[in-house]
């Protein structure tokens, strides 16, 4: 395990980060790795809420005019761009015999054959994973869907689970590739509609992955799989075509 | 490894309700709604600023560029991230830190002195928000259970931006020692938050 999956280590640097205290190349370091492992960003994202109350505490001072004048100049100019773009006669000579735009279309090329030829975004890659898991005796108990469109997935319990004390409900990833370690995704509320923001390396991490699995496991263990199933359910990868 | 953030739909009360309101329509460009966000936040978020970067023109920067992220980034908010205000002071508050450490020296201190909590007056305290005033006390109550030195350090570096090392000097102890303050006083938050 990394160390930075221990809840100890990230929660702590997380509270730090919030308060302002991680300066310099460990801040750097810190916000890389909230981009890397989304489960650091969710501890920073509560920490920041706990402390906004102190924010919301200072007593107000009126800011001056000049401000927000600078500000709505600015979104004016930006929308007056956007609006009104300028119209030049295209002429493909002009184009390929400017040295900047000769290279920049040499790049898009580049760019599009290397995107297009990349597995995640062929026609034929999934746009939406959906799983229902059941429990023990086949009753559906939780609606699973992620959509690429959205980049979240969402975790709808049917009925509120009682989690027994000192406990915790995990939620789980099972990799194709048994040799593989399961994935834990970090705790869910015991009731309700769970939410969760996807990035790239977790959208390619569903792709090999087969089932989810919600499982009771101690509060303050780190187990590398799940020990106590609650429930499981395959996931149904959905294309385009 | 695959790792999803995980987090419960809440539900808001009605005074966020509306200013997440405003937020969602800045994703659609409704710069009336912006500025109505702007006239609710942007006093407490510029004394904050005020207090962190010390000199008004560069408060006045910061608040100038924070809204515009705001603005621009309005699009990847969702109430399910938290409060409007949560949200906005959090950008805020990281572009203050930002452009506190890109400076080789702090600015020169302001007539703005530390405050603890008592700047918490009446006038302050939200008349019709119960779920407010409970995170308010949870807080105090939190940071009444710190040692005097845990607890002003941590005020310190959340209100005014100091670092390990300025509060070290500022308040004439070993780094080593102001360290161990703030990760207690952190860990002894963490329970009890």
């Amino acid at each position: 395990m990394n160390r930075y999956q221990k809840p100890e280590l990230y929660e702590r640097l997380a509270m730090e980060y919030s308060l302002g205290t991680l300066k310099g190349q460990a801040r750097s370091r810190f916000e890389k790795l909230m981009d890397i492992h989304p489960f650091i960003r969710v501890a920073v994202d509560e920490f920041d809420a706990k402390f906004a109350v102190l924010a919301e505490q200072v007593p107000e001072v009126k800011p001056p005019e000049s401000v927000w004048k600078n500000i709505e100049a600015n979104i004016s100019a930006k929308q007056t761009v956007v609006s009104t773009p300028e119209k030049k006669p295209f002429s493909l000579l002009t184009f390929f015999t400017q040295k900047g735009y000769a290279l920049a279309g040499i790049m898009v090329l580049i760019s599009a054959l290397f995107i297009f030829g990349n597995p995640e975004f062929s026609s034929d890659s999934p746009v939406m994973f959906t799983s229902t898991l059941v429990s023990s005796n086949d009753e559906p108990m939780a609606e699973v869907v992620a959509m690429k469109s959205e980049m979240k997935m969402r975790i709808k319990l049917k009925e509120e689970i009682a989690v027994p004390e000192g406990k915790t409900l995990t939620f789980w990833c099972m990799p194709k590739d048994p040799s593989k370690p399961a994935m834990n995704m970090g705790t869910l509320v015991s009731t309700g509609s769970n939410e969760m923001e996807l990035t790239k390396q977790i959208w390619l991490g569903l792709i090999d992955a087969r089932e989810f699995v919600i499982s009771f496991e101690p509060s303050n263990a780190n187990n590398l799989s799940p020990t106590d199933n609650l429930y499981t359910g395959k996931i149904e990868a959905l294309t385009r075509t | 490894m695959c790792f999803i953030i995980i987090r419960r739909i809440k539900k808001e009360k009605p005074m966020e309700d509306n200013y997440n309101e405003l937020l969602l329509r800045c994703a659609s460009q409704d710069t009336q709604a912006f500025n109505e966000l702007y006239t609710a936040f942007s006093p407490r978020i510029y004394s904050l600023l005020l207090r962190i970067l010390r000199q008004e023109s560069i408060a006045e920067e910061v608040l100038q560029e924070a809204f515009l992220k705001v603005w621009d980034s309005a699009a990847s908010y969702s109430p399910s991230k938290g409060k409007a205000f949560t949200w906005v002071a959090t950008i805020s508050r990281n572009k203050a830190l930002d452009k506190l450490r890109s400076f080789k020296s702090r600015p020169q201190e302001t007539e703005i002195t530390y405050e603890g909590l008592e700047f918490v007056s009446e006038d302050n305290q939200p008349d019709d928000n119960t779920d407010q005033k409970q995170d308010i006390a949870r807080l105090e109550n939190c940071l009444d259970g710190l040692k005097d030195e845990q607890k002003e350090c941590i005020l310190q570096a959340y209100y005014y931006g100091y670092t390990h090392q300025e509060l070290s000097v500022k308040m004439d102890k070993p780094l080593g020692t102001v360290k161990a303050w703030i990760r207690r006083g952190l860990e002894t938050l963490r329970d009890c938050m």
